[in-house]
C-alpha cells in the first residue's frame, strides 16, 4: 500500500495482485472491496496508515503498523480460518459463507493495554 | 449498535437494522475521543468479551459481525 492511492476504484488492481503474490483470493463482493478501500483511504487520511476498515486505530504508530491491511496477522489467520480479521482477503479454497462469523482479534491484547 | 464508519460489515448491519424498521441507536467508536472512547471500548469489551464491530446489542443478547439470521432473530427475539 505504499503508492498513494486515492480513488476506491484503484485499490482493486492492488487488493488482486496482493492475493495473487499471497496465493490468497479476494472477496468476491465488488461493493464489499470498494467499502473496504474506501475505509482504508480514509484511515490512511486520519492516521497516515491503511489501517484495516474493521479495526480501531490505537493512535500508537508502531501498534496501528501491525494492523496496516494486509495486517500482520493475515497470513495465519487465512491459514487457520481461511480469512483475515476484515474478510477482504480469503484462502483460496474458501467457502463465502465463513466471511459471516467474526474470527479472534489477534490485535486484541493492544486495545487491554 | 457500535460500529466503525469505516468498516464495510458494520455499514450492512446499519443497513439491514435500517430496513427491519427497528428502533436503534448507534455508536460510532471512531467518532468518538479520548475518555469517551476508552469508556465505550470497555464498555464493547464488557459486552462481548471482544472488541469486534459490528456489535449489535439487545437487552442481555449480542450478536458480533454481520450475520443476518441472527440479528433477524435477535430483532424479532
Amino acid at each position: 500500500m505504499g503508492v498513494e492511492r486515492t480513488k476506491p476504484e484503484d485499490y482493486l488492481e492492488i487488493f488482486q495482485r496482493i492475493a495473487e503474490k499471497k496465493g490468497w483470493k479476494v472477496n468476491e463482493d465488488r461493493e464489499m472491496l470498494l467499502e473496504f478501500a474506501r475505509g482504508l483511504i480514509e484511515n490512511r487520511r486520519r492516521y497516515g496508515l491503511a489501517i484495516c476498515p474493521c479495526r480501531l486505530a490505537t493512535g500508537k504508530r508502531e501498534i496501528d503498523l501491525l494492523i496496516t491491511c494486509p495486517c500482520s496477522y493475515a497470513e495465519d489467520d487465512i491459514n487457520r480460518y481461511g480469512k483475515c480479521y476484515c474478510g477482504l482477503y480469503l484462502r483460496n479454497s474458501a467457502d463465502e459463507n465463513i466471511l459471516k462469523k467474526p474470527i479472534p482479534d489477534k490485535h486484541l491484547k493492544y486495545y487491554l493495554e | 449498535m457500535y460500529g466503525l464508519t469505516t468498516c464495510p460489515h458494520c455499514k450492512k448491519t446499519l443497513e439491514f437494522l435500517k430496513n427491519s424498521g427497528t428502533d436503534f441507536e448507534i455508536i460510532w467508536l471512531d467518532e468518538l475521543e479520548g475518555e469517551e472512547r476508552k469508556r465505550v471500548v470497555e464498555e464493547i469489551h464488557r459486552i462481548s468479551g471482544s472488541f469486534s464491530v459490528p456489535l449489535v446489542v439487545k437487552g442481555s443478547k449480542y450478536v458480533v459481525g454481520y450475520d443476518e439470521e441472527a440479528l433477524r432473530e435477535l430483532i424479532g427475539g
